[in-house]
């Protein structure tokens, strides 16, 4: 199984990644680290299933590159761009966050989790706690139900 | 008794909505969640909680003015359909009260009308007894003290009022208005300067969009014709604050201009009325249209009998006209009794008494809310007639009256304006097409439609342009689109009349019905690109729902993305505009913009200049994830874009070339930003090699001296070497051999190892000082809490509290408040103590192993490097090659501590931070409602994510410098780059930077550019760190004479701040900084930061300088700086 993890929190990605890798070995994972490189990968390769962190910069963090304008719902634009794209690879979302973006249009986890529902390929959220054995627990079972 | 069905659901809904933190926004969600013909019992369920209660009426009969002053907060608004059905059952709930308001209004009117004053107020003082007080009440009250008093009464009342509410309240504008209004001699002028300088104050003091939309519509009684802007201030209408009394006049209003719109849907306006009939609609609309026109001709037929006036009179002022629009425009202008009482004293008896007849044509209940509209209808027939004609004269007696100035028509006048030369016409043809489409929803029938308009419309008075489009209106409202179509065509299409504004709507409105999309964008875009000002007028919400099934379709016009664009403008709804450029571009094959140009050719040539210039900007184009990987890639084709277009256009040339510079210098700031940031490592070594020849040239001979004296067979061993002992006397506690040889060995390296770490010219630390422990990490790190409102700056001992998040948690107990204000000021001590520590403890050169603080570590020397060194330095001859091998060694050494320091950060430091914010987290949850603190929580976490990349990136600081070729500069780019460097250093903090350059011509050498740069923000470091205020006014002035640049950094500076001492302290410390050179005061951390800037100039930069620093006052503080430019300029 192909596992694309698009996540701009270093710590986190790598968290997923060996995560996958201990209970899935035979996965191959693939990281991408903002909200562009993260969709050109979504468009140029095929995936069996992809990990989407909510709130992204726009463009890798690099030397001289500070990143683009930060996208609170990067993960559902990304899912809307799929959708336009008629890609169904199957998405999960996993965040640490229960609320997005900014008052007066910041919505709450279970908000979004309705917008999103709007996504056929969307399958669930995962709450990412650091140092927290829940979330992995919960994207076990995800994988497992795909 | 039947038993009510439980509904668990409707339970669960209102527990959740009386427990949220954001009662607003549960209730706009529920609205979009729930269904229109869910709202009544919805709202009749919730409104028995108290909170909820509150929520969605404020106080419905507040008894005083204060109380009036609550505005709801704005979230989520659905369709204005939806939000007047939801207004609708809203003052449902109240149906009683609002009849009987409209009992006592109708009174009142009577009074009014009959110059009963006195009485009226009584009746005021009534209704304020049983339904408290609303700006209806005031307007009154006002209208009738000035009737009573004159402009003392009215005075004496708005001064009273004014007094008690000020001008910041909702109330004191309407007071204001109203004043004004009422005033006999006010100038057109005048009145908009009061109005305009009103809406500016409204505006400083953070009144919202939404109350300023408000605002205006209160007074105007006129909405932008957009659905947003209605549904806007309907929410105001539902969302709590505003008296019930006040809440109906407004929404009746609204509604009555809702069913003009182009968006009015007669399924919303069918409920409306539904709901609301027992009150509103019913003795209004109730008669039929056939009715109607029988009761306004028969009135109209009466008008003239000899009962009435004098015929004879009437029909002298009526003669030789030729236009039958000005008299309905007055007509028509009239909004309630007070414009009829307002009237009376201004017009001849028989004129007012044409005015008042008509304005009492039909049995009315609610006059004021109704009037209006019903003057629409019987105007727009009235004036169809042939009598219509005879009216100039009158209306132009009318016109040069006081009464045309009156701002308030003025107002209205100009809301229709669109050709001001000829606004009579215009305004004229507006009211009444808007009464026409009025007959249609009154009649909702088309067949009487069609009978109004055959026994109405063939006027010869009316032009043929005119009776096109109102045959073409018949026939659109009765669906004979192609029919309507043709009528239209026959109207001579004048891009700049209003005519063509109606006409303009109408071809839009039959080119949806008639799915001619493609049409029906082409003309749209096209008449824009004519005339911009169609861009107001194009119903954009409407067209895109209508279009949204054949979006594909569309895509391969270049129409579309200029129609989203303009959508975009209208609504910012910016995820359409890219998709529509994206599909575009997918469609004709095209990568990337630039390459449209040689394209040109196969599309309209002026939607394609359009298309490059407007649409694909850096903002949409990012969409293309496939071509663009970076911000750099975007602004590098958006730049090329305007090169072309440069080349192509001539008379945009400047608009392109401003473009073209901007993004240019915006590039270059971010590569010198990204240049002086990559490294902060730098030693002078050509300094260090100069400084070591002249000072230990001998020792080194003294050493090849010994080594060649010696026995060699007593060379030192590794057990030698640890029994090594300290050597106090250099003062630099490091480890000495016993062996003669070894200890001449080891003074040596220590000697140029101390010039390449600590000389505080040419060493290590003077990088370290400058560029990393002076504010500049800490900024870097503290810059992004800060970002996240997550720390705040300490006031002598004490951490100041947290407004931000204070202010936005403000629902919660003020022990819960506490608790947060003492958690974040806890962590805001605990990460500056972290960040101090890095600087203390960390980011120090260790050379003493009495004092082995920082990571920087040059104490080992019994490593396999060092032996390899000795031997390197065995091998060799001269002290220029030993000091070519000692720096190798030295800067050996400086990497591994490099290695050591970015681990450290992307680790331990990390992990530090991590720890930190996990407290915080974790003392934040001892708060026992913990929802209420979700976005508190959210940020707190993002930060995680935030200090993890900042620190990778603080990280990159610990590498090498390679020596970059920066480019030439002028001044203007190094202002531009120190104001950028400061911002990212202060996000929190207003900067107002001013420059006046008058050498912007002069070009200074681009090795310059980092230090000039780090003078600059030292200079304006200082202006922050010390002014103490929240926005600084900062005045940049450079010139040039002769061989010297001036600057002049001119800033505010808190009056609390104890200038006399500080001016004291500032005389102390300049007075001679060049004995600054070669002491140690260079290294020390904070303060001015001057003798770092003393160092940059005269030795970096070798260049001669003057500094000082002043107070001009107790405000205001003045740095100055002249530099010898000679080495610096080209």
């Amino acid at each position: 199984m192909k596992i694309l993890v698009v996540d701009d929190y270093e710590e986190k990605l790598n968290e997923i990644e060996k995560f996958i890798i201990l209970e899935f070995s035979d996965f191959q994972v693939n990281k991408r680290r903002s909200y562009q490189s993260g969709l050109k990968e979504i468009l140029t390769e095929e995936y069996d299933l992809i990990l989407l962190d909510m709130s992204m910069p726009t463009y890798d963090i690099s030397k001289g590159e500070k990143g683009g304008n930060k996208k609170p719902f990067a993960g559902k634009e990304i899912l809307r761009q799929m959708q336009r794209k008629k890609i169904d690879s199957p998405v999960i979302i996993i965040t640490q966050f229960k609320t997005f973006g900014e008052a007066p249009n910041s919505l709450s986890i279970n908000e979004l989790n309705l917008e999103l529902k709007n996504f056929a390929n969307y399958i669930d959220t995962v709450i990412y706690v650091y140092g927290n054995v829940m979330w992995k627990k919960d994207l076990k079972k995800l994988i497992n139900e795909l | 008794m039947k038993r009510k069905k439980f509904d668990g659901k409707l339970v669960a809904q209102k527990s959740r909505i009386a427990n949220a933190y954001d009662i607003f926004n549960e209730i706009s969600l529920l609205k979009f969640k729930v269904f229109d013909s869910g709202f009544k019992s919805k709202i009749k369920f919730l409104v028995k909680h108290p909170k909820i209660y509150k929520a969605i009426f404020g106080n419905p009969y507040p008894k005083k003015i204060e109380q009036i002053s609550g505005r709801p907060k704005l979230y989520n608004t659905n369709n204005i359909g939806s939000e007047l059905v939801w207004d609708a059952f809203c003052l449902d709930i109240h149906r009683e009260r609002i009849l009987q308001f409209i009992d006592y209004k109708n009174k009142y009117s009577l009074y009014c009308l009959n110059g009963n004053f006195t009485e009226a107020e009584k009746l005021l003082d009534e209704i304020e007894d049983v339904f408290g007080v609303s700006l209806w009440l005031i307007r009154n009250r006002i209208t009738i003290a000035k009737q009573i008093g004159g402009i003392k009464g009215e005075k004496d009342y708005t001064n009273q009022l004014l007094e008690k509410e000020g001008l910041a309240e909702i109330i004191g504008f309407l007071i204001q208005y109203s004043s004004l209004r009422n005033t006999n001699e006010i100038s057109l002028d005048r009145f908009r300067k009061y109005f305009d300088l009103f809406l500016d104050k409204a505006r400083k003091i953070n009144l919202d969009k939404e109350l300023c939309d408000f605002l205006i519509f209160e007074v105007l009684q006129e909405v932008d014709e957009s659905e947003k802007a209605y549904t806007r201030i309907s929410f105001w209408n539902t969302g709590g604050g505003l008296p019930i009394i006040d809440r109906y006049n407004s929404f009746t209003r609204l509604f009555a201009n809702y069913n003009h719109t182009c968006f009015a849907d007669k399924k919303v306006i069918d409920k409306v009325t539904d709901i609301l009939k027992p009150f509103y609609f019913v003795e209004y609309i109730g008669s039929s249209p056939q009715n109607l026109t029988t009761k306004v001709i028969k009135y109209y037929e009466n008008l003239f009998s000899d009962d009435l006036g004098n015929k004879t009179e009437i029909l002298e002022y009526f003669s030789d006209s030729n236009n039958d629009w000005q008299f309905f425009f007055l007509v028509a202008n009239i909004i309630d009794d007070e414009d009829l009482v307002f009237l009376k004293d201004k017009l001849p008896k028989f004129k007012y008494e044409l005015i008042y007849n008509i304005f009492n044509c039909i049995q009315r209940n609610d006059k004021a809310q109704t009037s209006r509209d019903e003057l629409l209808i019987l105007s727009s027939i009235f004036v169809t007639l042939e009598w219509g004609d005879k009216i100039k004269e009158f209306v132009k007696k009318i016109s040069s009256s006081s009464f045309y100035h009156d701002p308030n028509y003025r107002k209205t006048l100009s809301f229709y304006e669109f050709d001001t030369k000829n606004e009579f016409v215009i305004n004229s043809h507006s009211h009444f097409l808007r009464g026409f489409s009025k007959i249609d929803f009154i009649g909702n029938i088309n067949k009487s439609i069609a009978n109004v308009s055959k026994e109405l419309i063939p006027i010869d008075i009316i032009s043929n342009s005119s009776k096109y489009l109102i045959e073409s209106l018949i026939n659109y409202k009765k669906s004979n689109i192609n029919l309507a179509l043709e009528n239209i065509d026959l109207v001579s299409f004048d891009k700049h009349s209003f005519l063509s504004v109606f006409q303009f709507k109408l071809i839009i409105a039959c080119q949806l019905e008639s799915k001619e999309f493609n049409k029906l964008l082409n003309f749209t875009i096209d008449s824009f690109l004519e005339n911009e000002n169609y861009r107001q007028l194009i119903p954009y919400e409407y067209i895109l729902k209508t279009v949204f099934e054949n979006i594909e379709d569309l895509s391969k016009s270049i129409s579309f993305p200029i129609f989203l664009y303009l959508n975009y403008q209208e609504n910012g709804s910016i995820e359409l505009l890219k998709e529509g450029y994206e599909d575009f571009m997918c469609h004709h094959g095209i990568n990337r913009p630039s390459e449209l140009i040689d394209r040109l050719v196969e599309f309209d040539i002026k939607k394609a200049y359009y298309f490059l210039e407007f649409v694909c900007v850096p903002e949409v184009i990012e969409i293309d994830v496939i071509n663009f990987q970076s911000s750099e890639e975007i602004s590098m084709e958006r730049i090329s874009i305007c090169r072309k277009l440069n080349e192509i256009i001539d008379d945009k040339q400047n608009i392109y070339i401003d473009e073209i510079n901007s993004l240019t210098q915006k590039t270059m700031i971010n590569a010198s930003l990204h240049s002086i940031e990559k490294s902060k490592i730098y030693v002078d070594i050509e300094g260090v090699k100069k400084l070591a020849t002249s000072k230990y040239k001998d020792d080194y001979s003294k050493y090849t001296y010994l080594l060649e004296t010696q026995d060699y067979s007593s060379k030192t061993t590794e057990d030698d070497l640890l029994t090594l002992h300290e050597d106090e006397d250099e003062g630099l506690s490091f480890l000495t051999p016993t062996n003669m040889i070894d200890h001449q060995f080891l003074l040596n390296f220590i000697n140029i190892r101390n010039i390449f770490t600590s000389n505080s010219v040419h060493g290590l630390d003077v990088a370290l000082s400058c560029d990393v422990r002076h504010g500049i990490l800490s900024g870097a790190i503290r810059g992004k809490i800060v970002e996240q409102n997550l720390i705040t700056n300490k006031d002598e001992s004490e951490y100041q509290k947290n407004d931000f998040w204070i202010e936005r948690l403000d629902y919660l107990e003020y022990t819960d408040l506490d608790h947060i204000t003492s958690s974040l000021n806890k962590f805001s001590n605990k990460i500056d103590t972290h960040i101090e520590f890095i600087n203390e403890e960390i980011m120090q050169i260790k050379i003493d192993s009495t004092n082995p603080r920082g990571k920087f570590d040059f104490l080992a020397v019994l490593d396999e490097r060092f032996d390899e060194y000795k031997m390197r330095v065995n091998q060799v001859k001269t002290f220029e090659e030993y000091l070519e091998i000692t720096i190798d060694h030295l800067w050996s050494l400086t990497d591994s501590s490099l290695f050591e320091i970015r681990k450290y950060l992307k680790g331990d430091c990390k992990n530090k931070f991590y720890q930190l914010i996990d407290e915080l987290i974790n003392d934040l949850e001892e708060i026992q409602n913990g929802n209420d603190l979700e976005e508190l929580i959210s940020s707190i976490i993002e930060l995680r994510t935030i200090l993890s990349t900042e620190l990778n990136q603080i990280s990159n600081w610990f590498t090498r410098s390679k020596s970059s070729n920066t480019p030439d500069y002028k001044i203007p780019f190094l202002i531009n780059l120190a104001e950028v460097m400061i911002n990212n250093n202060y996000p929190d903090i207003y900067i107002n930077i001013t420059k006046n350059i008058n050498c912007d011509g002069l070009k200074f050498k681009g090795k310059t550019l980092k230090n000039l740069s780090a003078i600059l923000f030292i200079i304006l470091t200082n202006a922050i760190k010390h002014g103490k205020l929240s926005s600084y006014d900062i005045n940049i002035n450079v010139d040039s004479i002769s061989d010297n640049i001036n600057f002049s950094i001119i800033n505010n500076i808190s009056p609390e701040k104890n200038y006399k001492k500080l001016s004291n302290t500032l005389n102390e410390k300049i007075i001679d900084l060049s004995k600054y050179v070669d002491s140690s005061i260079t290294k020390k951390e904070g303060g001015s930061g001057f003798f770092k800037i003393a160092k940059i100039l005269k030795n970096d930069l070798k260049s001669d300088y003057k500094l000082s620093a002043s107070f001009i006052d107790e405000k205001t503080f003045e740095t100055t700086l002249n530099i010898n430019s000679k080495e610096i300029v080209l």
